[in-house]
């Protein structure tokens, strides 16, 4: 009786190690079917909005499940392009894509697209509807009208001002400027002195604005295209021992302007949250995943307008 | 020689290799695009078929203080995701003060701004509810026909309005509000107008 009882005891525990290895196979494999690898690709980490900004996107994909990697452009194309073959080569799924130049970066969401992974677009856009799987973007243009109506009333509607504006090549530059203008070119008692690109770097915007003052003793208001150029216009500004004259305005909402426009040294900017748009591009990459394809092709993300009046409702980036 | 015509060939290639266009030429145009057009027909032919969507202010007003949530859910709108959403909103009231850039409006027991010079934005274009941003896939396009929107407004309902009003007058009102649906002072709500009937001429 106990021979048999052990033989049967041993039979049993040989089957419940092999149905042990067959199901942990079984799940091994299936798990790893499943567990989808998602690649976010980032302009640049030399900013801290886009380091917010793929941080986002890093620790929503690994909450949902995803296993994910940053890579950085370091703003420029060619770079982006090994980043995207590096992604294809390597199995990624889906891409979460902070593009570098509008147009220069079509070709590598056509090349994904083309190897059947979707590409999710996050603040930036590419000037193509066709390849990108959605575009979740920053309402530059409505933000900036924003600014540009305070811009206007700050200055009574008269004044001289120049413009920095960021990267040439770059839409984001190009909306912001626009919905400035739309605005502020509607008075004609306000002229701009100069418009110079600063390409949404600090030191440039510096170097940029020391020359603007040697060569415009009169300039009442600054526009700059984001919040890193406006504090380095801010810091030629206080240099020159002009930064009680004039008004700096900038755009993103990064937390030294915050901070500036608190302290009374920064007049606006136009508040981005990098943050909805991260999370936005995991959970369209997670439902597309799970079948979903009819997303909208362009979504846009509403930019909000701050000044020393409401600077209590915010923090650097939108951060909920 | 040879260094000559090598140099004048390096020169001529480069000249033909740089254009140079000022910095505001560079920007994404979309050339066949009608916008001044399409807001024409937006606002005379499409917007008064809303109208009677607009939802009384004083109504609205009394909405986002006893359930925010629930009237902005039912009236706001906007095309773009966050905080901020659009009312197309109607009124009667009287006009109680003319500044430079606003009127001073009563309607009813409350008191309104409506702006008279600052029409920007994407107020007027998403109240009505309108505007389907799928079908404008490209940005410059929908950024001009924004700024054409409120052109329109500008030129074609506030110029003619400003010229005849005076304080005590009565008036008619359909308008747009933007309100900031995580912080806003219901007692500063600012109506852009849309459609203005003065209604003792």
């Amino acid at each position: 009786m106990i021979t048999l009882y052990q033989t049967t005891t041993m039979k049993n525990f040989f089957s419940f190690i092999i149905l042990l290895l067959i199901f942990g196979c079984s799940q091994s494999k299936s798990s790893n079917k499943e567990k989808e690898k998602i690649a976010i690709v980032i302009s640049t980490l030399n900013n801290p909005w886009f380091v917010f900004l793929a941080d986002r996107a890093m620790a929503k994909s690994k909450e949902l499940g995803y296993e994910a990697k940053v890579f950085d452009s370091q703003n420029n194309t060619a770079t982006e392009s090994d980043h995207f073959e590096n992604a294809l080569v390597s199995g990624y799924d889906a891409i979460l894509f902070n593009p570098t130049d509008a147009d220069g970066s079509i070709i590598n969401v056509k090349k994904a697209k083309e190897a059947g992974v979707a590409v999710f677009c996050m603040d930036r856009e590419i000037n193509s509807t066709e390849y990108a799987t959605a575009q979740i973007l920053s309402d530059s243009y409505s933000g900036s009208v924003a600014v540009g109506e305070y811009f206007v009333k700050q200055l009574n509607k008269k004044g001289n001002y120049v413009e920095i504006i960021g990267l040439v090549g770059d839409n984001n530059t190009w909306a912001r400027s626009k919905g400035f203008h739309s605005v502020v070119d509607n008075y004609p008692d306000m002229k701009m002195l100069a418009q110079q690109p600063g390409d949404f770097d600090r030191n440039k915007a510096l170097e940029v604005m020391e020359s603007l003052l040697q060569a415009h003793p009169k300039i009442d208001g600054v526009f700059c295209g984001n919040d890193a150029m406006a504090m380095g216009a801010y810091q030629a500004i206080v240099a020159a021992g002009k930064g009680e004259k004039i008004k700096v305005f900038g755009f993103d909402g990064a937390d030294d302007v915050i901070n500036g426009i608190k302290d009374g040294n920064i007049s606006a900017t136009g508040m981005q949250f990098p943050q909805t748009m991260a999370e936005m591009a995991a959970v369209f990459a997670d439902q597309y995943f799970k079948g979903k394809r009819d997303f909208a092709q362009k979504i846009p993300v509403a930019v909000e307008l701050v000044t020393k009046q409401n600077i209590e409702h915010y923090t650097a980036f939108g951060k909920k | 020689m040879k260094y000559l015509i090598y140099t004048l060939i390096f020169f001529t290639i480069g000249y033909l290799s740089i254009d140079i266009k000022p910095l505001d030429k560079v920007q994404n145009i979309t050339a066949n695009f009608d916008a001044e057009g399409f807001s024409k027909n937006f606002m005379e032919v499409e917007y008064p078929k809303v109208y009677n969507q607009a939802v009384d202010i004083n109504n609205l007003v009394e909405g986002l203080q006893n359930d925010k949530e629930k009237t902005i859910s039912q009236f706001g709108r906007s095309v773009a995701l966050g905080n901020i959403k659009y009312f197309l909103i109607k009124g009667i009231g009287t006009i109680t003060k003319i500044d430079k850039d606003e009127l001073f409006i009563t309607i009813g027991d409350r008191k309104y701004i409506l702006s008279t010079e600052f029409i920007y934005g994407a107020a007027v274009r998403d109240a009505g509810g309108l505007f389907d941003i799928k079908k404008f896939p490209i940005a410059t396009e929908v950024q001009s026909l924004t700024g054409e929107i409120n052109k329109f407004i500008r030129n074609n309902v506030v110029k003619q309005f400003k010229s005849k009003a005076n304080e005590g007058d009565k008036i008619d009102l359909i308008g747009a509000v933007e309100i900031n649906q995580a912080h806003f002072d219901i007692n500063q709500l600012q109506i852009q107008p849309i459609k203005i009937t003065i209604l003792n001429q």
